[in-house]
């Protein structure tokens, strides 16, 4: 039982980043790896707030996913961008996204240190239990609030304007700007959204677990293997895929080591990208419908 | 004198490291962030073979040249099955694949406590003992390599790589083994990582994990981006400057664990100033896209 609440957690939070990555890589269509670096940030910012500053939880979050939401937003429009309009591959757009990631999260090792920091203080509460599974308050609060963010992205996907608007972008960029989409507003508006996302699942991970500055590109990376897994531009893929990935990790931390959950995950990955390079579903990758 | 040689011999190391990029990437299109990776083979191999086997130097060369290169074209040909983002997602996964071996497969490479006691290179009679020397010797495997690279560059193998750089359907439609040249020139790239892997270790004397993780595989992709892809003296002009800004830090009073994060830090910011300055230099990569 309580492995399974442990795979219903770890997988999630891989939605909730998979998500994030998923809806600037929608309209924007390059792997924005700085996003790693926001989640570590994020992770770091709220620890700051909560813990040392001691603001109330609340605000403490309203602030983290501000901060990261505008940061978001400004390394994409003064820098990700220009550089998007400018160079015809997306493999440059997404070496500099990796020179921003590197900038960031040295920046969080110098502010904060290389040690693993965690929230927790005192005493681990016992938590409450629920069919033998133990489960804390904050886990109770990661599970609630990542489904709600889940949901809300599926009826702003599906049911809104701005949903329908970003599904058109991604199909064709160009036909959706010939009918009167403004393209540049939805990117941005997609990149504000992706960093409100990124922020959650910072929150979400110092809530449930140790952080370092580096963390955010181990997560970043099983939300993508999650998002190819499931087939890009779907998100109920992406929760399978979540799924899939979390259950592999428990149980190769159960049957065997924990130091194999890494190089297992990523050998699936490979795995995927070489047999079934289109996901689960079947939709094809960007590059390979050429 | 003695630090002066440690510096020159590891900007000739990162040089090397960078040039063996230069095939695959600024070539054939080839982007790969696994040569860390293909680094860290060539060390642990010629640690384990001379710690455990006392094989001579020039046979360790040897082996460890041709264990990379096959790897790297089993590796070559798996990556090839995918294109541009996926590539680079699919050798991040080598990467933390061969270094999760490097740090995990304890009774092959002794885990994270590394490899030590590495004999000192001994060949045709003359042993090398003195920093100078390993410095002569460093500087003609160097120059090798150097000359290696441009013969190959220029011969019909290295044209026809220019040519699939430019319109890789044309190259096959005039009967090109396209899929074979690429994989070879990741072949050769790789077994080319391990030339500066193995000196390491019989250098150091010492090898560990720690030295060939992912972050490693982005300082060399930064080298060969900011010296230019096809360049041969722009990557030693790059790895010289990248290699002694910390020292310039170290003398400025920083202290050294500081020290690393801004090193890190300054190169991140220098892709990112050279990805505004140049997006559009590189002929070949952003060409071979687009």
């Amino acid at each position: 039982m309580q492995i399974l609440l442990n795979i219903l957690l770890l997988s999630l939070i891989y939605s909730v980043i998979g998500i994030g990555f998923q809806i600037k890589f929608l309209t924007t269509k390059f792997y924005d790896l700085s996003y790693a670096a926001l989640i570590s940030l994020s992770s770091y910012v709220f620890l700051t707030l909560f813990l040392y500053l001691k603001f109330p939880i609340v605000i403490a979050i309203i602030i983290t996913i501000c901060g990261i939401a505008i940061l978001s937003l400004g390394l994409f429009a003064f820098i990700l961008n220009p550089i998007r309009l400018r160079v015809s591959s997306t493999l440059m757009v997404l070496i500099t996204s990796l020179g921003c990631y590197i900038v960031i999260q040295n920046i969080i090792a110098i502010i904060w240190g290389n040690s693993v920091q965690t929230i927790r203080f005192g005493s681990i509460k016992e938590g409450y239990q629920i069919l033998s599974a133990h489960i804390t308050f904050n886990q109770i609060i990661i599970l609630v609030s990542s489904m709600t963010l889940i949901l809300t992205y599926i009826a702003l996907i599906n049911t809104t304007r701005l949903g329908l608007h970003i599904q058109a972008i991604h199909f064709d960029n160009i036909l959706a700007s010939i009918f009167g989409i403004n393209e540049n507003s939805i990117n941005f508006l997609t990149n504000a959204i992706g960093g409100c996302f990124a922020a959650f699942a910072g929150i979400f991970i110092i809530l449930d677990n140790d952080i370092n500055p580096t963390m955010g590109f181990s997560y970043l990376f099983y939300g993508i293997i999650a998002m190819i897994i499931g087939g890009i531009g779907n998100v109920y893929g992406l929760i399978v895929g979540s799924i899939f990935i979390a259950t592999i990790q428990n149980i190769t931390a159960y049957y065997f080591n924990n130091i194999w959950i890494e190089p297992l995950t990523y050998f699936v990955l490979i795995l995927f990208l070489v047999i079934r390079p289109y996901g689960i579903r079947g939709n094809k990758l960007k590059k390979l419908e050429l | 004198m003695n630090h002066l040689y440690y510096l020159v011999i590891f900007v000739l190391f990162y040089t090397m490291l960078a040039q063996s990029l230069i095939l695959p990437f600024g070539y054939a299109g080839l982007i790969s962030l696994a040569s860390a990776g293909f680094y860290g083979i060539g060390a642990y191999s010629a640690a384990i073979l001379s710690v455990n086997f006392g094989y001579p130097f020039l046979f360790v060369l040897l082996v460890s040249i041709l264990v990379s290169g096959i790897l790297s074209f089993i590796v070559a040909i798996v990556a090839m099955r995918t294109a541009d983002d996926y590539l680079i997602i699919l050798t991040i996964g080598i990467q933390i694949v061969l270094f999760s071996l490097m740090n995990n497969w304890v009774s092959l490479t002794n885990g994270p406590y590394g490899i030590a006691n590495i004999l000192n290179i001994s060949f045709l009679g003359i042993t090398i003992l003195s920093n100078f020397d390993f410095l002569i010797l460093t500087i003609c495997l160097s120059i090798g390599i150097f000359i290696l690279i441009r013969k190959i560059s220029l011969s019909p193998y290295g044209r026809v790589l220019i040519a699939l750089s430019e319109d890789e359907i044309f190259c096959k439609s005039i009967g090109k083994n396209v899929f074979l040249k690429k994989a070879i020139s990741f072949s050769i790239g790789g077994s080319i990582t391990a030339i500066p892997g193995v000196l390491y270790a019989y250098y150091i004397k010492f090898v560990d994990p720690s030295t060939f993780s992912i972050e490693e595989s982005i300082f060399i992709l930064s080298i060969v981006i900011i010296g230019g892809v096809r360049n041969l003296w722009g990557s030693v002009l790059a790895a010289t400057v990248l290699i002694l800004l910390p020292e310039a830090l170290r003398f400025l009073g920083m202290p050294s664990n500081i020290a690393a994060n801004m090193r890190q830090i300054i190169y991140g910011l220098v892709l990112v100033v050279m990805m505004f300055r140049f997006s559009r230099g590189f002929g070949g990569v952003s060409r071979a896209e687009g």
